[in-house]
């Protein structure tokens, strides 16, 4: 095995993650240049090819759109609810996993069920949850006197019920990260705090969280821009439509619709490099913050 | 300096490949269904491959049917392969219709397109603008299709596949509105089946005014269909076949909708929402009459079971005292471009095949839309189906005074933009009239913009 960094080497290498790059490069580098270029093309016939000519006609197309602007909103709604909240529980349900002796891998398997089931299967069975008559959800709020909520049919409520769908869907994966960063938490360090006379609280803020803070990064990271591009669920969730009223349209949602039922390319793909700055800066921010206050050992 | 380079370059990276995978399941909705059906696709297709031999040209045709409906196709199929030795039809299920639609916009750019493929009314001003699919007078005057067939098919499903003065389809699978009943909640209320809409109203005021919480009619999640069907029997013309008029602003067709806002509002009319369809509530016996689509006979029929109701189905009720009329929904046959003669002439003998009077009755009765010629009506299988299955005879009866929506481009634009309109309405309370005004405007822009 050599070390040293020479042209021969790195040529070596190249041939190893070739395989790989075509793949990528076909289904992934290719297809993102071009839906990048075809955001500047203006009155694009993709069956022809032909351009009618460049420019930015798509991007002022979208920042006169109400029902973009209405979709941007609700993604950052959908964003800043789902990913601190899936968090959390996340966080509370791995520690507790954690400290029960037997049964764990059970009940493991049954918090990372939802993960792996497809997010159709899932969203009609909330469905049923959400039913204002039949469901469940409506039949326990009517045990403490709450008065029946429209989840699937209010505009109001149409948000909350994909945000908890969400959650509720996320947490498996996230509990299982969250497990991997407690097992590398050394015990000698809880039993440091213990001598020092640290409570339990006192030793999951200053032992827990910050040696856990590379794993809640990148939770983090993956969770927002996992949610930044929610469709499966929305779309799933209001049988093929954004929700009552467009009430809960989000971006990718657009570009569906931009894309597939008014065949408005350009548009489309306008929407989507939007959304990839957006993801593109918060990431950003996230690995500074990571750098300036996450400690790795 | 480098290594940030390196690093920033890898970030983006990491960002591109995350943000653009990971979204692969969003195309499958019933994927049930679908699962079930693509399994029994590739068994076929290797059947048929393996048969496919020497000289006979071979025809790719793709569809959206599944379940029972993708066994009659496949037995059709298998039944004109076996009748002829110039042409070898080769089907092929791409899923359910949106799926359809995606595979002919991507091998429409990559020249990938089959011989022929399953078309919605929504598709054809599109792939014919583009040149993806043939106009098919000439082809069906020639020897393959036989003139009698194209003379005998009902003339309302004939307007529906032309486009600007040509034929651009063959009429396949169609399905009409028709009238679930539940008999129990008439019978209990000793009402005839409603001939109006005004007969409906009057259920639905006598059901409210014994306290009777269950619904006297019901509407699927959009109301767009029941609505042009209403304004049309009212007299509007919606959007002319020129398209030169549009008046879905004008009273005859606010009068319908602010009949169903004012039937919701009350409380004896509803649309199916969260459920879905309103299969599933008929099927329940929450609603007395069910407008809906004849291809949904099967959708309705296990539920009634299981909840013991007894139900029939009726012709369409009329608004404001107009003619009775019912629009057609449900895909027809196209015919791509890119397939050469032989293929084009092996897509029309095929197309012959399935509108032969048998053929077409065989399909109907399989799938439960309606035969497309009158012959295929007449058949005596068809008959004595009908005599056996008196809920099938609505839709059959209503095919005579069934008429096609005109086809234009832009029309996904346009349903995108009734469903907000209706939204706005049902939900958001906004006025009927002015948001049906701004509808005929957005409309009528749509339209000029494209057409």
């Amino acid at each position: 095995m050599q070390n040293k960094k020479t042209w021969k080497a790195t040529f070596q290498a190249f041939w190893y993650i070739l395989p790989l790059f075509i793949i990528i490069g076909v289904f992934n580098i290719y297809p993102i240049i071009k839906s990048f270029a075809m955001a500047f093309y203006d009155d694009f016939n993709i069956f022809s090819g032909e351009i009618g000519g460049y420019g930015l006609t798509n991007f002022e197309t979208l920042v006169s759109d109400e029902e973009f602007a209405e979709a941007l909103m609700n993604t950052f709604v959908y964003v800043l609810f789902v990913t601190p909240i899936s968090i959390i529980l996340a966080l509370a349900v791995a520690i507790l996993l954690n400290n029960i002796k037997r049964l764990k891998p059970i009940f493991q398997s049954i918090y990372f069920l939802p993960f792996v089931t497809s997010t159709v299967a899932i969203s009609i069975v909330w469905r049923w949850l959400y039913h204002s008559e039949y469901g469940l959800i409506n039949y326990v709020l009517s045990l403490f006197g709450i008065d029946t909520i429209n989840w699937l049919t209010n505009p109001d409520w149409a948000m909350p019920a994909a945000i908890i769908m969400a959650i509720w869907k996320s947490l498996g994966f996230n509990i299982l990260l969250f497990l991997v960063g407690l097992n590398n938490i050394g015990k000698t360090y809880y039993d440091a705090a213990k001598i020092d006379g640290a409570n339990a609280w006192q030793r999951f803020v200053n032992v827990t969280v910050p040696l856990l803070g590379p794993t809640i990064f990148l939770v983090s990271i993956i969770s927002i821009i996992n949610n930044f591009k929610v469709f499966d669920e929305i779309y799933a969730l209001f049988n093929g439509q954004p929700g009552p009223s467009n009430s809960t349209i989000t971006v990718v949602y657009y570009l569906y619709k931009k894309f597939y039922t008014e065949f408005d390319y350009g548009v489309a793909s306008a929407s989507g490099i939007v959304l990839f700055l957006i993801i593109f800066v918060i990431t950003i921010v996230q690995i500074w913050f990571n750098k300036r206050f996450v400690h790795y050992r | 300096m480098n290594k940030k380079f390196l690093l920033g370059l890898m970030l983006a990276m990491f960002v591109f490949v995350l943000a653009a995978c990971g979204n692969s399941s969003e195309e499958s909705t019933e994927s049930e269904e679908e699962a079930s059906g693509d399994e029994a696709v590739e068994t076929t297709e290797d059947a048929s491959e393996d048969e496919a031999s020497g000289d006979k040209t071979t025809v790719t045709f793709w569809h959206a049917m599944n379940g029972p409906h993708q066994e009659a196709i496949t037995e059709l199929t298998n039944n004109f392969n076996e009748s002829q030795d110039e042409f070898e039809v080769v089907e092929q299920n791409q899923g359910d219709y949106s799926t359809l639609n995606q595979s002919i916009m991507a091998s429409g750019v990559s020249d990938d397109l089959p011989t022929l493929a399953q078309a919605t009314a929504s598709n054809i001003p599109d792939w014919a603008s583009n040149d993806l699919i043939v106009p098919l007078d000439d082809l069906l005057a020639g020897e393959n299709f036989d003139q009698e067939v194209l003379d005998d098919i009902i003339p309302g499903f004939l307007e529906g596949v032309s486009y600007q003065d040509q034929m651009m389809a063959v009429p396949f699978a169609k399905s009409v509105r028709i009238m679930y009943v539940n008999d129990d909640i008439l019978e209990e209320y000793d009402a005839e089946v409603p001939a109006s809409f005004e007969d409906i109203q009057a259920l639905g005021e006598e059901m409210q005014a014994a306290g009777d919480d269950r619904f006297a009619l019901g509407l699927e999640a959009g109301v767009e269909m029941e609505l042009e069907t209403m304004a049309r029997q009212n007299g509007a013309e919606w959007i002319s076949d020129d398209l030169s008029t549009v008046d879905i602003g004008e009273e005859n067709a606010t009068e319908p909708m602010q009949y169903i806002v004012d039937g919701i509002d009350a409380g004896w009319a509803r649309t199916a929402g969260e459920d879905g369809f309103m299969s599933g509530p008929f099927g329940r016996g929450d609603v007395a009459l069910y407008l809906g689509s004849s291809a949904g006979l099967s959708h309705v029929e296990p539920g009634a079971e299981e909840s013991g109701i007894s139900w029939s189905t009726a012709e369409l009720p009329v608004y404001g005292g107009g003619e009775p009329l019912t629009l057609l929904a449900g895909n027809d046959l196209t015919v791509f471009s890119s397939a050469t003669d032989e293929e084009q002439e092996g897509a029309a003998a095929f197309m012959n095949f399935l509108l032969q009077p048998e053929n077409t009755a065989e399909w109907a009765m399989a799938t439960g839309y309606v035969p497309v010629t009158n012959e295929g009506i007449n058949t005596e299988v068809y008959q004595t189906y009908l005599e056996e299955n008196p809920n099938a005879a609505a839709a059959a009866a209503e095919t005579e005074y069934a008429i096609a929506s005109p086809m234009f481009a832009g029309s996904g634009e346009y349903r995108d933009a009734m469903t907000q309109a209706q939204d706005a309405i049902l939900i958001d309370g906004a006025e009927v009239t002015e948001t049906m005004q701004n509808l005929q405007e957005e409309t009528t822009q749509i339209i000029e913009e494209n057409n």
